[in-house]
């Protein structure tokens, strides 16, 4: 049994509407929120790859986030390492910092203009102050070197507006990767990336992890690439996790409604292999306003009466998966 | 119905015309779709764009023909391209549906306005019954034709797009990257929805875009395009699963498949090609593992390789060593396990001389 | 190690700590500079007023003829009074027979005194406040904002005049009360810019590495907003050297110093305004001629110091 890198627990993180002086001060304490992410339990085992899919506004690059502490949950817990990091300050997250690391979607705004490259992989050095200057500069040579920008010193004093796209998506890596980090999030790593050289973005990513025994949180709404990367996928819908599982479980066998209907919807290069697409009702609601019960009941093929009564919990399924959907429940004991 | 020939598409830039299309010859039949794929820059936007001259104002046709049944569009006046042509024969589905509607006026009026410009008979009621038809038959609710785009979601607001393209029942519809934007259920939808109007109106369609599983599933024909040029050109599923083309194949590389056991994902190395002053020879050969000498000086034309299969490369017979090579990942990445982007070299030469080019190590 | 790989070390370890360009690429940098002025005539032309203006301000006791506080005489003896432009005296004396041609040149000196010190002032105020309403946010952006607000509602050289009224009108006094009031505009604008660059993930990446507040603002932020800032400080020379000028014309200026604002003001005072144009036109024309290059060239220093523009 494997060490557990990461836990979630009952994770919520929320947004206000309206958080203007005036707005605040005529609400009263009535402030609409959008619960982006609405109680999630996830663990990611060390050396693991999970990915993290869902469709736009699911919650899934806020999950990311807040599991970095980058946005603060509102209730639930997060524990790195076994200690717990939900309510730690900003100094005492100092050394969570080191170990924990995210890659951006998009290469064009996540680096920022006026740094040379050397300059950008170098901050996380000089920010922990570890190695003299000299061993820095090395550092970042050799880290640019590990990421496939070679000769290093040919990048080193560029400015970002002189890269191409993969290129600035690489530096991001390299900053990522400088502090050797020990969990990364990478969002979207490569959706803005020109299709020709996505493989190589994925390949670096996957390279880097055998090497070091990273462990990885992928997030992509691209379930074809998660499949090829990861070893257990999670699917969120509206702020929580309805099914998670082994990538091929979860891709070949879905077993919540939802994960159905995604899985059915994407496009397949093989010309000989025919897909049911399962159509779904309507938009994605507005995340404001649920409705009692199961929040994928309103588009769901397979609902029930008893789906608007109570949200369902996570039941085990046959295959090392878990689904939420009270189809599972009566056959399977239930999980967490 | 259409057809091009030799088309040329220059932009004027400071730096000098850059050659976005340089000599695209393509031929569309009645209830035909045509998938363009190709990375950014390649020229495909900018073909369907020469069509129903929507260039940028730097952009001008700078050279072959366009013909649409019989008509020659790049000598028609822009007044009569747009009274015969725009909307009504040729419409085009923009790739950010948000940006392709007026904020200022409901959905519906843009639609009537449509209507009535090129068939002024029709009243505005007879034009808003039609708008709303056109909507409930693609799964929005007709009273929506009274609202204003911004309360469209991203995926309403593209139906309502893929409405106004249709509104008119054109002969042919150019869609660019009509789904990229959106989540996979929907753009499975949308797709679906496209194709049930082209049988309806018999009508033909390219399909612009960068996902070769989008154009395996909906398209007749492909046709990958690489610095302006179209390489390979052949039914779907042989350009899926017998392409000739080492871009093609580099292209198959670096595409998952859902259905793979396992899969290796290779990679392109190299960056895209210099359109404004392109030196002579294959555009791809500084990126192409197999390039040899006469690929650096000669540039290749188009030959026929099979029934409809064109392709344009001096090596295109060697097609089962071509494939067999392609396949493996150190024929485009030598022993290095992940090369990279080679700095300061404009071509990337394959992996036996790698020695040489390092010359500023 | 050899000498030239001690020296590369030298300076790959000063590149790291300042990023201190290289030989190369500060030459590049300069002809690029150049370059850039050179598509451009506005600014070719503004550059040239500013330097002249400058070298005339500089070399001043060398380059004007005469002391401008001299009353000069004539061949008789007497003093030339309200003199109209002559040989001797290109654009003709004051009432107390002072040439005016080396008032103007002294008069350069203030202006770009008052001018460039108060836009740096200003701009230093303005841009700090937009840091820090627009990083922290919340209370500290409300509070802040509404000091701006407050500082709007000011009637400008009302309340200037009054400040140097109780003040005294002093020239550091007077760079003082404009710079107070100026900094107003830069804010608001300037806090826009650093919420539009707060937004960006660059600014989560920097979070994610446990960069400080201060270091966000200051090391991340900043730079971004630099070419606002800089256009801002251009057009605060412009404003300082106009209000400058109004506030000597309305009689509060420094009265030890000659500037083109006070000139005219002399004019106005003793009535020679009404006939003695060469007194008049010349100060005036300067204060223009300024104001324009001072736009001019703040146009093209937006385009230099944002490195996404250099290619």
């Amino acid at each position: 049994m494997s060490n557990i890198k990461i836990a979630a627990e009952d994770v919520k993180t929320h947004f206000a509407v309206d958080d203007d002086l005036i707005s605040r001060m005529f609400s009263r304490g009535q402030r609409e929120v959008v619960k982006a992410v609405d109680g999630v339990s996830l663990q990611i085992h060390e050396g693991e790859s999970f990915g993290l899919a869902g469709e736009s506004g699911c919650g899934k690059t806020t999950l990311g986030k807040t599991i970095l502490r980058l946005r603060e949950p509102a209730e639930g817990k997060i524990y790195f390492d076994g200690e717990e990091i939900t309510d730690k300050s900003g100094d005492e997250l100092y050394e969570f910092r080191c170990e924990a690391q995210i890659i951006h979607q998009d290469p064009y705004t996540s680096l920022n203009p006026q740094f040379r490259v050397l300059q950008w992989v170098r901050e996380p050095l000089k920010v922990h102050r570890i190695g003299s200057a000299r061993e820095q500069i090395a550092k970042v040579h050799n880290t640019l070197e590990r990421v496939g920008l070679r000769p290093a010193s040919a990048y080193a004093d560029k400015y970002p507006s002189e890269l191409s796209g993969g290129e600035r998506q690489r530096v991001g890596i390299a900053r990522a990767i400088v502090l050797d980090p020990s969990f990364i999030v990478s969002d979207e790593p490569v959706s803005m990336l020109d299709v020709s050289i996505r493989a190589g973005i994925i390949d670096l990513l996957q390279r880097l992890q055998d090497n070091t025994g990273m462990s990885a949180l992928f997030i992509s709404h691209d379930l074809s690439l998660l499949k090829h990367i990861c070893d257990r996928i999670g699917v969120m819908y509206l702020g929580k996790l309805v099914e998670v599982g082994p990538a091929d479980q979860i891709i070949n066998n879905p077993r919540h409604p939802y994960t159905q209907a995604l899985v059915s919807s994407t496009p397949i290069i093989n010309p000989d292999v025919d897909r049911d697409p399962i159509t779904l009702e309507g938009d994605v609601p507005d995340p404001i306003d649920l409705p009692p019960g199961c929040r994928f009941a309103p588009r769901c093929p397979k609902m029930m009466q008893e789906c608007t009564v109570e949200e369902p919990q996570m039941y085990d399924v046959e295959g090392g998966s878990e689904a939420r959907c009270i189809l599972y429940e009566e056959s399977h004991g239930k999980s967490q | 119905m259409l057809t091009i020939e030799n088309l040329e598409v220059h932009y004027t830039t400071d730096e000098g015309d850059v050659r976005a299309v340089d000599g695209v010859n393509l031929e569309l039949d009645r209830n035909e779709t045509i998938g363009l794929v190709g990375e950014s820059g390649c020229g495909k936007t900018t073909t369907a764009k020469a069509i129903i001259r929507l260039l940028a104002t730097n952009g001008r046709i700078a050279g072959g023909s366009i013909r649409f049944e019989g008509t020659e569009l790049t000598a028609l006046s822009d007044r009569d391209l747009r009274r015969d042509i725009r909307w009504n024969e040729v419409s085009m589905i923009p790739q950010n549906a948000m940006n392709g509607f007026d904020p200022v006026y409901t959905v519906g009026q843009q639609i009537v306005e449509v209507i009535r410009a090129h068939e002024p008979d029709t009243t505005k009621r007879d034009a808003m019954r039609r708008a709303r038809d056109l909507f409930e038959e693609l799964g929005i609710e007709g009273d929506r034709i009274d609202d204003y785009p911004h309360q469209f979601s991203g995926g309403m607001a593209q139906r309502a797009m893929v409405a106004l393209a249709l509104s008119l029942g054109p002969s042919i519809v150019l869609a660019d990257e009509p789904t990229t934007a959106l989540d996979v259920v929907i753009q499975d939808q949308i797709l679906q929805v496209i194709s049930d109007m082209q049988d309806e109106l018999d009508s033909s369609m390219i399909l612009i875009t960068h996902d070769m599983s989008v154009v395996s599933e909906t398209c007749d024909y492909i046709a990958v395009m690489y610095g302006g040029r179209i390489v390979e050109y052949a039914d779907a599923r042989t350009i899926i699963q017998n392409p000739c083309h080492p871009y093609t194949l580099g292209l198959r590389n670096s595409f998952p498949d859902i259905t793979a056991e396992s899969q290796e994902l290779i990679s392109i190395p190299g960056v895209p090609p210099n359109l404004i002053d392109p030196d002579e020879g294959c555009k791809f050969a500084p990126r192409c593992p197999f390039a040899q000498d006469e690929c650096w000086e000669v540039t290749p034309t188009p030959e026929e390789f099979g029934e409809g299969h064109i392709v344009e490369c001096h090596r295109a017979e060697e097609v089962d060593m071509l494939q067999t090579e392609a396949a493996k990942r150190e024929t485009w990445v030598g022993e290095e396990r992940d090369v990279g982007v080679q700095r300061d070299q404009r071509r990337v030469r394959p992996v036996e001389t790698e020695q040489d080019s390092n010359s500023h190590e | 190690m050899s000498v030239k790989e001690r020296l590369s070390d030298a300076r790959g370890r000063l590149m790291g700590e300042i990023a201190i360009p290289s030989e190369a690429q500060i030459l590049e940098f300069v002809r690029g500079t150049l370059q850039l002025f050179r598509g451009e005539r506005m600014a070719q032309i503004g550059v040239l007023i500013i330097l002249s203006f400058i070298l005339l301000g500089l070399f001043a006791p060398a380059l004007a003829p005469y002391d401008p506080g001299d009353m000069n005489r004539g061949e008789e003896g007497e003093i030339l009074r309200l003199a109209g432009p002559s040989a001797d005296h290109p654009f003709g004396t004051t009432n107390l027979g002072r040439d005016i041609l080396s008032q103007v040149i002294f008069g350069a000196r203030v202006s770009l005194i008052v001018g460039i010190t108060a836009a740096l002032v200003s701009t230093f105020i303005g841009t700090n406040v937009a840091l820090v309403a627009g990083y922290y946010g919340g209370k500290t952006d409300d509070i802040l904002m509404r000091v701006v607000d407050i500082a709007y509602g000011l009637p400008f050289l009302p309340f200037v005049i009054v400040l140097v009224f109780i003040f005294g009108a002093g020239l550091i006094n007077i760079i003082l009360v404009i710079s107070l009031l100026m900094w107003r505009s830069s804010a608001r604008v300037i806090r826009s810019e650093v919420l539009s660059q707060k937004g960006r993930p660059y600014i989560e990446s920097a979070d994610a590495i446990g960069a400080s507040d201060f270091r966000k603002m200051y090391v991340h932020i900043l730079p971004n907003i630099l070419p606002l800032t800089v256009l801002y400080m251009a057009f605060g020379v412009a404003w300082a050297v106009i209000y400058e000028a109004s506030i000597a014309f309305l009689g509060f200026g420094d009265p030890s110093m000659y500037s083109w604002g006070t000139m005219m003001y002399e004019a106005y005072a003793t009535g020679a305004i009404r006939f003695a144009y060469w007194w008049v036109i010349p100060p005036g024309v300067c204060i223009m001629l300024m104001v324009m290059s001072v736009f001019f060239i703040g146009r093209s220093l937006e385009k230099l110091t944002n490195p996404d523009l250099r290619h």
